[in-house]
């Protein structure tokens, strides 16, 4: 019995150090930590009305960035400078995913006048 | 005498009350188009743009070129595509009317001008008349064929189309740059 009563309290103690915990990291504090975790790991960009949406996406390298193609005819991503890296041509609601390994300017090549931009954060 | 020119009087006063509340009924009709006719106007206007590509494919050798040859043809085809689906789903007929037949008839002298160029000007004239045509269907689906059209879908093709048209007569003066340059 006596026992018993001495766990219980060390089990109190415990449960006190739990709640401490938890509550000394702020509410804001979380959040943000939980933003960040969510944001740099997977960004989609939208092709919508002839553009890219954002046409500029700030990501961490090893970042994967989705392009969903939401428009009524066919596009594609493909690098700018020397054609490093393209998605085939994307119908209608079809996605292409990359991990970014470095920043980059892209273009459509069925459309040259779609352009967009991955910056890699420093 | 007086009977005559009375009589006169009349003819004239009746003719003048008649025009004046005909024609704006004559007008209503003829500006405004129906939902078929909107969609064969549409049909048409993506498919002469097809064939001035069919024939820039036949003439051209200018890498440049075809290759927007190439975007033209397969982007008009998937407009072509959605407006006959939409219209399949609305259980609506194109229906030809003055609109269309004009596309038709100016699409025609476009191609014969098109066919006699010789291979050194083909390139320019068939840029040059891409940029143009683009121009004249873009204004023509954003004063008339949006205006017009009653059904929403149909409206929200068309609004949808608007930015391909001017993407391609981006491309189109992007393409007629390099040509200026030379
Ligand atoms: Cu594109």
């Amino acid at each position: 019995m006596r026992r018993l009563l001495k766990i219980s309290k060390k089990g109190v103690a415990v449960l006190f150090a739990i709640t401490c915990l938890y509550s000394c990291t702020s509410p804001e504090e979380r959040i943000k930590k939980n933003e960040v975790a969510v944001s740099t790991k997977a960004h989609t960009v939208v092709i919508q009305q002839m553009k890219f949406a954002p046409a500029e996406l700030i990501v961490n390298e090893g970042d994967t960035v989705t392009w969903i193609n939401r428009d009524i005819v066919d596009h594609n991503v493909t690098e700018e400078a020397n054609k490093e890296w393209s998605s085939s041509n994307l119908r209608q609601g079809k996605t292409w995913s990359m991990v970014v390994k470095k920043a980059a300017t892209y273009f459509c090549t069925i459309h040259p006048v779609m352009k967009g931009k991955l910056i890699v954060k420093q | 005498m007086k009977k005559i020119k009375d009589f006169m009087g009349i003819v004239v006063a009746f003719s003048i009350i008649t025009i004046v509340t005909i024609t704006p009924v004559y007008a209503q009709q003829k500006s405004k188009l129906t939902d078929p006719e909107i969609a064969s106007a549409a049909v048409v206007a993506n498919q002469n743009d097809i064939d001035f590509a069919k024939i820039a494919r036949q003439k051209s050798k200018n890498e440049e070129v075809l290759k927007f040859a190439e975007t033209m043809a397969k982007d008009h085809k998937a407009v072509i595509d959605q407006a006959v689906a939409l219209v399949t789903k609305l259980k609506v007929t194109p229906k030809d009317n003055t609109l269309s037949r004009k596309l038709t008839a100016d699409a025609a002298n476009t191609k014969k001008m098109l066919l006699s160029k010789s291979a050194k000007s083909f390139d320019k004239a068939y840029i040059d008349n891409e940029v143009g045509y683009h121009k004249a269907v873009i204004a023509t689906v954003e004063t008339v064929l949006i205006p017009q059209s009653t059904n929403e879908e149909l409206k929200g093709l068309l609004q949808n189309v608007v930015p391909a048209l001017k993407a391609h007569l981006e491309h189109a003066e992007m393409v007629q740059k390099m040509f200026a340059s030379k």
